[in-house]
């Protein structure tokens, strides 16, 4: 079944169609509901909210062809909302709770790179000057289905920054990652 | 046609959704292809091989949701779209009504059941104080004849005490803690600081972090270490002023210090403290100034530092401690 088939399920009212798209993309939109609200909670409610808001307003609903970067611009704006909402009515000073926290595993990285104790310093250093909209953006390139197309819609930027975004990390991450093997296949030759 | 892979750098083929599929081995097709493809240009290994590492060199971390975390929420969401809502029926047909009064008292009785989660306790008598651990291990000290309530089943979702009397408050940094009292409530993420509500009198010390307090009538006052509010014979909070905290907490030792305070608030402390009956005059009681007890000494000597400066004295008669002139 299409993307496209399945919206038309849910908007004729089969609950059926409602489980299965909460099955498909559920997970990949908690992990990334998490990475934005240090109260999992929040992430929890807010996807939850997500789908019976979809299934109360079916009927009113337009096409859609691409189910997954739906869900991804309606959960995003919801969190995104209710952290609004939430700094609004704190009291603390920190802006804690609403930033996009997906933090490289730098130290699995370097683990798995074999690199010498300079390189690993320049690459944790490059890693962890990467904005937090670099991170996002890698994130949902790597850890969800979306194309570009549908990141720079759930991010709000336009295609090209969101190609450049990635661009820029995976630069800085083969400048220092990749030395190592440069120099072996040169030696290779 | 001109294969666009042929030009492509490592950073390039990281970026293919195609071949970030194919690292990943979760589609088929993709793995396919680029098995194929990667055996058609040699040449191109090296990059292909970068652009390999590249993708597999990207790990985030952070946490994922437990199935039954997912399972638990689709139940959520199950529930909420169970059925149309009743309003719909009772317009078409009015015997539907019944059914519907009947589902609505269902529902409010399962409600009641599955929300229902009884609130722990703790009350403290005259002469005693008690330690209450919370518990995400926040601390409250209760003063003598003080009472808290809180609900331990769903203390994560809501960090929310009730108080009657006085407390101090030593609270784990987190998500907002409240304390609500008959006539008002504090709110904190994560600061020490003393609560004291007995029956008209609304005050609260800040020692270590920020404090929002807020009057039964809206109004409210943010404290900042070494402020305090109170609420004033109108009921109506003053702005944050300083004071000193800890003095005023350190009745959690047995020191209990009156800057400027009525006598009356004093013997009411020394009953609570010691669990003792003290009769006196309302004009006595009407006095003010500044005074000083401290529980480790014995209550006639404690009555004797009260009084003597008032010239006045106490009688004990018939359990009561009666305060007279000199």
């Amino acid at each position: 079944m299409t993307d496209a088939q399945l919206w038309q399920a849910l908007k004729k009212g089969d609950k059926s169609a409602l489980e299965r798209m909460y099955k498909e993309h559920a997970e990949a939109l908690l992990s990334y509901g998490y990475r934005f609200a240090k109260n999992e909670q929040v992430a929890e409610d807010c996807v939850q909210e997500l789908f019976v808001d979809l299934w109360n307003k079916r009927e009113k609903l337009g096409n859609n062809d691409h189910i997954a970067k739906y869900l991804f611009v309606a959960l995003r704006r919801r969190i995104i909302r209710e952290i609004e909402q939430q700094r609004k009515r704190s009291i603390s000073d920190e802006p804690q709770e609403y930033h996009f926290q997906a933090e490289m595993a730098i130290d699995e990285i370097l683990a798995n790179a074999e690199l010498s104790a300079e390189q690993a310093a320049k690459l944790r250093h490059s890693l962890e000057s990467l904005s937090k909209r670099q991170r996002e953006v890698i994130y949902l390139k790597y850890y969800t289905d979306l194309d570009y197309e549908g990141i720079s819609e759930v991010m709000g930027v336009s295609y090209q920054s969101a190609r450049n975004l990635v661009s820029t990390a995976l630069k800085a991450l083969r400048k220092h990652l990749l030395i190592p093997l440069l120099w072996l296949i040169v030696n290779f030759f | 046609m001109k294969d666009k892979y042929t030009t492509y750098q490592a950073e390039d083929f990281a970026q293919d959704d195609s071949f970030i599929r194919w690292v990943k081995g979760q589609d088929a097709r993709a793995t396919a292809f680029w098995d194929a493809w990667q055996k058609a240009h040699p040449e191109r290994s090296a990059e292909l091989e970068a652009g390999r590492r590249l993708v597999e060199a990207i790990r985030m971390k952070g946490r994922q949701p437990t199935e039954a975390t997912l399972s638990g929420i689709w139940d959520k969401i199950d529930a909420q779209t169970a059925k149309e809502a009743p309003v719909v029926q009772m317009r078409r047909r009015k015997s539907l009504r019944w059914i519907s009064y009947a589902a609505a008292a269902c529902v409010a009785a399962l409600m009641f059941f599955w929300l229902y989660n009884p609130s722990t306790i703790v009350r403290s008598n005259a002469a005693g104080q008690e330690l209450v651990q919370l518990p995400d291990n926040s601390s409250v000290q209760l003063n003598a004849d003080s009472e808290l309530r809180y609900q331990a089943g769903s203390w994560e979702e809501n960090r929310l005490v009730e108080l009657e009397g006085e407390a101090f408050f030593e609270v784990q940094k987190g998500s907002r803690f409240t304390v609500q009292t008959p006539l008002g409530i504090v709110e904190v993420l994560g600061t020490s600081f003393n609560v004291y509500a007995r029956g008209a009198a609304f005050e609260v010390h800040c020692l270590t972090g920020k404090v929002r307090v807020q009057a039964e009538s809206g109004k409210e006052v943010f404290l900042t270490p070494g402020q305090f509010t109170r609420l004033d014979a109108d009921q109506e909070l003053l702005p944050a002023s300083s004071a000193d905290g800890e003095r005023r907490a350190s009745w959690r030792s047995g020191q209990f210090y009156f800057d400027n305070g009525k006598v009356k608030d004093v013997f009411e402390e020394i009953q609570r403290q010691y669990g003792v009956t003290i009769a006196a005059d309302e004009s006595i009681l009407a006095k003010s100034g500044s005074y000083f007890f401290n529980t480790s000494d014995p209550i006639d000597t404690t009555l004797y530092k009260i009084c003597w400066p008032m010239n006045l004295k106490a009688q004990k008669s018939g359990g009561v401690y009666r305060i007279v002139a000199e």
